[in-house]
């Protein structure tokens, strides 16, 4: 309370004050803890640099930001020339793309290490909220971080778990105070213009209205009803976040993309190794044994209720996160929240025992940290160059290469960007390579069925792949093709003169 | 008069109980089960095929033949010579015997018989832990489903019976205090059938472990043993593990568990079955589907857990999740646990059973598992569908003589039905680990340096199915000629061999 007297003098102890407990909040133990939390996302972020992707979705914004012009159809690839294609990410590049112009490789990696920053921020915040004493709700943002490894990296996606995170917030708020739906539009219209997951927000959007539709309790589980006001609110909501579903470049052709995911691109979800299942013999798959385990221990000597839209995401998360590796990341994101204040491996967090000075040394320590091992240019572009052929494309480019290649499937959106001139046979735009067949294809061929058949039916000249592959071990035991460069990365296969196609 | 009284009384005393067992007998408990059965007839015929059958069958026939247990591989050439544990030796001698009174039919029935005590087991003690008898079979349906994967002429189906009797045996033990005298001969038959006796004192052990502590914590209880029931425990326990060294290799074969662990990390980074619930597959699905079953079952179920339910069914779905063979170990240990907290069906009410519509129905099932009893025709058609039967007595009219690299679940067969060509290798797999043929097998079907192995091991002819790497690697490689193909196996000759032979007729491709 303030003194009657308003002097400077007398003001001075309560300004000193609330500077004091200000700086105590920033210098806080659970503040600290985030801190610590950033510090492992930045062991992550640095790891994930050499993302094969990324390459074709610079492609993707320079060529918006320069032409002004979203993409309809392909011009970096040979066998899709000019099939139509929807650039179902072209927001999310936009950051990527500026962040490149501005850094190189170092802005590549503070954008997505921010973005996790974020996401996880959310995380840990959801995890309080939700009742969890700080250090437990570290232990299970630590686990969700470890569970999201499999997508760390410059990825798109990583802008749709933050709109999903931004979901959650919106709706564990709305759940407390009844407020602040409104958003939820404006983030669908900005999801679905970031990246395609806008669908498992309607999932949580869908799971978090049905779990307030009934009333009542079964063992462990209770269900509250909405009332009428939030009922109606919610689904006004939704509708008009379907709505803004429809802001975007391509109409409803956008909307319709998952559907088309699911339905038409069965071929991905067998080939690409993310969208496989788990696999419990990984580092990842053990993790989601811990998962497995976490749950139904929580379950078990918890006495805390489960609400009923925790129980419906929480079997969602799971089902999808073993189903198919990807979504672990998400399984995370969900599950951290609903684990943290079922944890109890630590005495609870005392606020007259903190000690302000101590959590700053250590905070300007994780800083300083990253600072100091913050990679150079140098340091991102060789282990780029570890995972990439770029000195097999110098000696394309040298020797003038002209003519069709059949390339490893990470590396086309690499060569896209450092090499356009040499179109690729494929890249990670896993889907207009479905739609006419050049994707299972070039599987087949990369396992050896049909192999030769299918480099003569795409009138293939050169080959490019690791040298362990086992196409690099036929075409080395081919008299019809043979090697004319080869390094610790990539080896370059030609096709031999006496064997050429007709014509060509 | 009294006389004829009491005779009347005696009689009719002597048809209420005929009749109370006929009632017994064709109650709809009793049916429940009668159609599982049905369901594991249906399982059984369809999963034949089984790769190790056969060098089983040919280690029993050695054992008749000549009464002793060969002591090192005589079988393949790749590790002829090598020291051999046979653990299985008891469980292939019930195979072998089965196989000569009614050749492959023997074998069906006798599988089909232990998975059916297998299964009665299971729905027995999903009933004795208070579940009505449809949801014990709703249950236990799941857990044949989890079976899928091991269902086939398989040894360790012997494993897995004495794991449910040792089941059987504790559930006893914890509601009477009596019958653990069993555990000594159970273990000292099970080291000789199936290395699972492992698992079965991992169950014992956790069994024990539960009742060393008192508590409730949430929806868990434990509740610790008396002094007389914990130091009973412990002396069946130890009387077990005594048990264990009543076998023909005595303690080699107790080690034996530890060497696999050990010795055999190829074996479960190479063979499928060792490797991780693939949730893609059916039975992944299925997995998945328990897994939040159970996670139902806790959050949805008042009913409290025991300690022990708790840790066995820990871990079986992490042995399970691991290696995806152990599903049938899950599938043994999760119903029992399940099935009280299923409420899918009203409860059993014995007045509204209708004993002779029971009656119909088993009978049915009875005369269709006769009806559709396959022929052994039918039987062997099933394995020429899966084992390369014509290749072999393609191999055998043209007299091939040479070393032969095979498909790893065909080396069973060719020891059992052309012994004189000596496989590659087989399932054997523990040898061929030791001295690195596992790894080379791997290594040429995965197109590492596969021409490589091959000159290794100066193989002559490559036995493979067509639609492998390695077969259209060969089929380009001027080293190797095809000289057979069908749809089940192609074969190749070295190019050397063929010219050595001048000219043998080539294959035909059906």
């Amino acid at each position: 309370m303030l003194p009657t007297t308003s002097s400077p003098e007398s003001i001075q102890p309560y300004i000193r004050r609330s500077r004091l407990s200000w700086l105590c909040e920033i210098f806080s133990f659970p503040v600290m803890c985030m801190s610590l939390l950033a510090a492992a996302l930045f062991r992550y972020s640095i790891r994930g640099i050499a993302e094969p992707d990324i390459w074709w979705h610079l492609r993707d914004a320079r060529s918006l930001l320069e032409h002004h012009v979203f993409l309809h159809s392909d011009t970096y690839s040979f066998t899709t020339a000019g099939a139509p294609w929807i650039n179902f990410e072209w927001l999310s590049e936009v950051p990527y793309y500026l962040a490149f112009r501005a850094a190189g490789l170092q802005g590549i990696l503070l954008v997505y290490f921010l973005v996790l920053v974020l996401i996880y921020v959310g995380v840990y915040y959801r995890s309080c909220r939700a009742g969890a004493d700080c250090k437990n709700a570290t232990i299970a943002t630590l686990g969700a971080i470890c569970l999201g490894g499999v997508s760390m990296a410059p990825r798109m996606l990583l802008f749709g778990w933050l709109c999903l995170t931004g979901e959650l917030l919106v709706l564990n708020h709305f759940e407390r105070t009844g407020r602040r739906l409104w958003l939820l539009p404006p983030l669908f219209a900005l999801w679905i213009n970031f990246h395609g997951s806008w669908v498992f927000g309607v999932v949580v959007l869908a799971i978090t209205i049905i779990g307030g539709l009934v009333e009542g309790e079964w063992g462990l589980v209770v269900a509250q009803r909405w009332s009428p006001s939030q009922v109606k609110k919610l689904l006004l909501a939704s509708v008009v976040s379907a709505g803004a579903l429809f802001l975007n470049p391509f109409g409803y052709k956008l909307v319709l993309y998952p559907f088309d995911l699911l339905l038409r691109q069965q071929s991905v979800m067998r080939y690409i190794e993310e969208w496989e299942p788990v696999d419990f013999s990984t580092w990842n798959g053990k993790l989601a044994l811990i998962l497995i385990f976490a749950l139904l221990a929580a379950a078990l000597f918890s006495r805390r209720s489960w609400r009923l839209d925790e129980v419906l995401l929480t079997a969602f998360a799971l089902w999808v996160a073993l189903a198919h590796a990807r979504f672990m990341f998400f399984a995370g994101l969900i599950m951290a929240p609903i684990l943290a204040p079922r944890l109890k491996l630590f005495p609870p967090y005392e606020k007259e025992l903190d000690k302000p000075w101590l959590n700053a040394v250590i905070m300007a320590a994780v800083v300083a940290g990253m600072v100091f091992l913050f990679p150079s240019a140098a340091q991102l572009e060789q282990k780029v160059d570890a995972v990439y052929p770029r000195r097999a494309l110098e000696f394309m480019q040298r020797q003038h290469v002209n003519g069709r290649i059949f390339n490893q499937y990470g590396w086309g959106g690499y060569m896209e960007w450092n090499a356009p001139q040499l179109k690729p046979g494929i890249d990670g735009r896993a889907d207009i390579f479905v739609y006419n067949g050049v994707f299972n294809d070039f599987f087949k061929a990369m396992t050896l069925k049909e192999s030769f058949a299918i480099l003569d039916k795409y009138k293939i000249d050169y080959v490019l792949v690791q040298p362990k592959e086992p196409l690099a071990y036929l075409l080395e035991h081919s008299t019809a093709w043979h090697p004319i460069y080869s390094d610790a990365v990539a080896v370059l296969f030609e096709r031999t003169r006496d064997t050429a196609l007709p014509g060509r | 008069m009294r006389t004829s009284v009491s005779t009347a009384s005696g009689a009719a005393g002597r048809s209420r109980s005929f009749t109370g067992v006929a009632a017994r007998v064709f109650s709809f408990p009793v049916m429940c089960m009668f159609l599982l059965g049905a369901v594991i007839f249906g399982f059984c015929v369809k999963q034949f095929a089984e790769p190790d059958i056969w060098w089983h069958l040919r280690y029993a026939r050695d054992l008749f033949q000549y009464h002793s247990i060969p002591p090192v591989d005589t079988y393949s050439f790749a590790a002829a010579g090598a020291f051999r544990l046979n653990f299985e030796w008891l469980s292939e001698v019930a195979y072998f015997l089965a196989f000569r009174a009614m050749g492959l039919q023997g074998i069906l029935t006798l599988y089909f018989g232990i998975l059916v005590l297998i299964y009665a087991g299971v729905y027995y003690r999903s009933c004795a832990e208070g579940a009505g008898c449809k949801n014990a079979t709703v249950a236990t349906l799941i857990g044949i489903f989890l079976g899928v994967v091991s269902i086939g002429p398989r040894t360790l189906l012997f494993g897995w019976l004495c794991m449910v009797a040792l089941l059987l045996v504790l559930d006893h033990f914890r509601r009477t205090g009596k019958g653990l005298w069993l555990l000594p001969p159970l273990f000292a038959l099970w080291i000789n059938l199936h290395a699972s006796w492992v698992f079965g004192l991992i169950v014992v052990g956790l069994t024990i472990a539960s009742g060393l502590v008192q508590g409730e914590w949430g929806l868990v209880e434990a509740r610790k043993w008396t002094a007389a029931q914990l130091t009973r425990l412990l002396l069946a326990l130890a009387a077990s593990l005594a048990a264990l060294f009543i076998n023909p290799f005595g303690y080699k074969l107790v080690l034996y568990p530890f060497d696999f662990f050990h010795r055999q990390a190829a074996v479960r980074q190479y063979v499928e079955e060792w490797q991780g619930v693939d949730f893609s597959t059916g039975n992944g699905k299925l997995a998945l589907f328990v897994i939040l079953g159970l996670l139902a079952a806790m959050l949805f179920s008042r009913r409290r857990w025991r300690l022990d339910e708790v840790l066995l069914m820990a871990f079986a779905l992490g042995e399970a999740l691991l290696h995806a063979r152990f599903l049938f170990f899950a599938g043994l240990i999760i119903p029992p646990i399940l099935a009280p907290r299923l409420n899918l069906f009203p409860p059993y009410d014995r007045d509204l059973d209708k004993p002779w519509l029971n009656a119909i129905i088993m009978a049915c099932l009875a005369a269709s598992l006769v009806f559709f009893f396959p022929s052994n025709a039918e039987i062997q058609h099933k394995v020429d569908e899966k084992c390369p039967t014509a290749a072999l007595k393609f191999m055998q009219r043209q007299h091939l003589d040479g070393r032969v690299f095979n498909q790893y679940f065909w080396g069973g067969y060719m020891e059992w039905n052309a012994p004189d060509l000596k496989p590659f290798i087989d399932g054997r797999a523990d040898i061929f680990v030791y001295n690195g043929v596992l790894d080379d097998y791997h290594k040429a079907n995965s197109i590492e340096e596969p021409l490589q192995v091959l000159d290794k091991y100066r193989i002559d002819y490559v036995l493979l199915q067509p639609q492998r790497p390695i077969s259209y690697l060969l089929e380009h490689s001027p080293g190797w000629q095809e000289i057979y193909a069908d749809n089940v196996a192609v074969l190749f000759a070295r190019a050397s061999t063929v010219t050595a032979r001048a000219g043998p007729s080539s294959g035909n491709r059906n």
